[in-house]
């Protein structure tokens, strides 16, 4: 008797009444947070660029371990990143900043350039910004190296910078990163 | 992704609380003296019967119903989501609550002419989950700190504990004299499964730079304690059926005395100013559980501004390559975010709770023979007011019901209850319970009005029981 009226009374508490809903929606899930990262900076005097001759290129550059874009949430849920630059040059001579990406197998995955020009001492800003998405962003998450390298290129009257010259050359940078999280 | 999904869903389908204003103070159910060892007894023994005398489950969210989020309206889910992750206020909870009584007991002694003393007893499990809404987690995923710049996110936004633990208890009411009663009940907790995560504190924000664009500060304190789950995570595993086995039978043995122990009172009293005046008033649970077995420990500390990376120039005086930077920065950030896991012994308070109430008793049965009313016989109509408050981590959670209770044959008396809480201020319930020969049936459930559609409740609760009781004597 009693195993039979508690499942019943179980059955009609708990079963009879949810109505107009509906569980499987839960399956369209999609929300699209968007980040900010500060990314890579410095800021040099001229003295730095000091040079005899006036006339050499000067290259100065290194590399890093960069592979943030190689994690599975990120390879997973982000759709679209964009690395914005900002260059600001005080310095009397012409620049290249170059941003190399590298994969696993040491093959440049992607590469670009900003190209900064002077107005004699006067500040200069330059912006960038490197737009990933679909295939370009396929070659961001497979970079786990990222070189830069800040060329300076020869002064137009030949007069070389020594310690004593003044400007300097600043860079700001950040990444915006779309993510779309589903249940796919 | 569909495990969050699910794990989400089911909160927010069966969230449970843990008020029994249906019960409190209905003296024909034995289960009453478990909300108010105080109560008064109008029988001889009781047995509960075995694993049904008691069955207890409620379900509440403070903010949101299935409904909201569920709804079959056409209006697009994720429209919906959005909605509640935004409506919700970081004090909205959700509460989970089941109980299942496995043996209870009593029986009246003292005093042969009229026993004024009545011993209860009983072992019972109890499930307790309580978590507040993480509102600034869940506006950060949801939206990402882009513009939410110079926004503080509170990492304190985390507070959640649950506990899954066997209560064995005795309890000794005493009835002064007609006016007063009073009684204790001791109880030893054995704790089978804990987590608390109470004490977190910390900060992330993202601010306008001066090197950079952004500094991001984080500000980690958090902490979450564990005990009973490191064991069951090590068991043999040869497949989640084997390991769910293994699991179920590794937590039983913790029922008897197994796990962690605790120890609590309860106290309460009953009181009548004036023959059909009933004051009665009780505290439950006022107990700790000290953890010193199977404790796991994890914590999140530190404090780190990243404001990115400075590259280039191993000429930049540091004598430091941008890898070696690079490096830094990234081990910075795993210390940062390193759980670490400590086995220290502590202590959880359970969630204690008061009770109290004030009630009118009037009208007595009209007895046929005479057309009068009996000189003993009980009144039929009780009416009142009964005050619920529990202690949760952040502040109590109050509720407040009027009642009406009635004997409506001579086998059968029901309640009707109103209450107004966190959960709804419209929360109409009913109790009823039959003594059919010694066999004493009770069910109650609430939140009728929303009865017809359960998905649109914040909060519902059923109970039910058996049990065989053995009436006094007339004298």
């Amino acid at each position: 008797m009693l195993q039979k009226i508690v499942p019943i009374l179980f059955l009609f508490l708990l079963a009879s009444c949810v109505k107009d809903v509906d569980f499987e929606q839960a399956e369209d899930i999609a929300i699209s947070p968007v980040l900010e990262s500060s990314l890579i900076f410095f800021d040099f005097p001229a003295g730095e660029f000091s040079e005899p001759t006036g006339t050499a290129i000067v290259t100065v550059g290194d590399d890093l371990e960069f592979d943030v874009f190689n994690d599975e949430f990120l390879r997973d849920n982000l759709i679209k990143a964009e690395l914005f630059f900002e260059v600001t040059n005080s310095i009397d001579r012409n620049f290249r900043a170059d941003i190399i990406m590298y994969g696993t197998d040491d093959l440049v995955t992607h590469a670009f350039n900003i190209d900064v020009t002077p107005d004699g001492n006067n500040e200069v800003i330059t912006t960038h910004t490197e737009v990933f998405e679909d295939a370009t962003l396929e070659q961001l998450k497979n970079t786990v190296r990222l070189e830069v390298i800040l060329s300076m290129f020869p002064s137009s009257t030949g007069i070389p910078l020594n310690e004593n010259s003044i400007g300097n050359i600043k860079m700001r940078s950040k990444a915006t990163l779309f993510f779309l999280i589903d249940n796919e | 992704m569909k495990k969050i999904t699910f794990i989400f869903l089911f909160l927010t389908c069966f969230a449970f609380g843990q008020n029994k204003q249906l019960l409190y103070n209905f003296t024909d159910i034995p289960q009453s003296l478990l909300l108010n060892p105080g109560a008064e007894v109008n029988y001889k023994w009781h047995i509960g019967i075995p694993l049904i005398s008691h069955i207890h489950a409620s379900a509440g969210s403070s903010g949101v119903t299935a409904y909201d989020l569920f709804a079959d309206n056409g209006v697009d889910f994720n429209e919906k989501l959005r909605r509640v992750v935004y409506n919700l206020d970081r004090n909205d909870y959700f509460t989970i609550n089941q109980q299942l009584e496995i043996f209870s007991g009593g029986f009246a002694f003292g005093n042969s002419y009229e026993p004024n003393k009545y011993l209860s007893f009983g072992l019972y499990q109890e499930l307790d989950v309580h978590f507040y809404y993480p509102k600034d987690y869940a506006i950060l995923a949801y939206e990402g700190n882009r513009n939410n710049i110079g926004r503080e996110f509170n990492l304190g936004d985390v507070n959640a504990k649950g506990e899954l633990i066997s209560v064995f208890h005795v309890g000794l009411t005493t009835k002064v004299n007609k006016k007063l009663t009073y009684g204790f009940r001791g109880k030893i907790y054995s704790s089978l499964l804990n987590f608390k995560s109470t004490n977190n504190k910390g900060s992330f924000i993202t601010t306008e730079g001066t090197n950079n664009f952004y500094n991001h500060t984080f500000d980690l304190d958090l902490e979450l304690q564990t005990s009973g789950y490191a064991s069951l995570i090590d068991l043999d595993n040869d497949g989640q059926n084997d390991w769910n086995k293994e699991a179920v039978k590794e937590l039983r043995k913790r029922v008897l005395f197994g796990g962690n122990l605790g120890l609590g009172l309860d106290f309460g009293f009953t009181y009548h100013p004036k023959e059909q005046w009933t004051v009665t008033g009780s505290v439950q649970d006022l107990g700790f559980i000290y953890h010193t077995k199977d404790v796991e420990t994890y914590t999140l500390k530190g404090q780190y501004t990243f404001e990115g990376v400075n590259p280039l120039f191993p000429n930049n005086g540091s004598g430091q390559t941008a890898d070696e930077y690079w490096q830094e920065i990234t081990d910075n950030f795993e210390d940062l975010f390193e759980l670490d896991t400590i086995s220290t012994n502590y202590v959880s308070w359970r969630s204690p709770k008061l009770n109290g109430s004030v009630s009118y008793k009037y009208g007595k049965k009209v007895l046929k023979e005479c057309n009068c009313t009996g000189e003993d016989g009980d009144y039929l109509n009780e009416a009142g007011l009964q005050l619920f408050a529990i202690g949760r981590s952040r502040r109590p959670q109050l509720s407040l019901t009027a009642f009406y209770q009635r004997r409506l044959f001579n086998f059968l008396s029901g309640k009707v209850t109103y209450t107004a809480d966190g959960f709804s201020k419209t929360n109409i319930g009913v109790g009823l319970s039959s003594h059919i020969g010694n066999v004493n049936f009770y069910i109650m459930a609430d939140n009728l009005l929303e009865y017809q559609n359960l998905a649109k409740s914040n909060y519902a609760s059923v109970q039910l029981g058996f049990n065989y009781i053995f009436p006094m004597q007339k004298k």
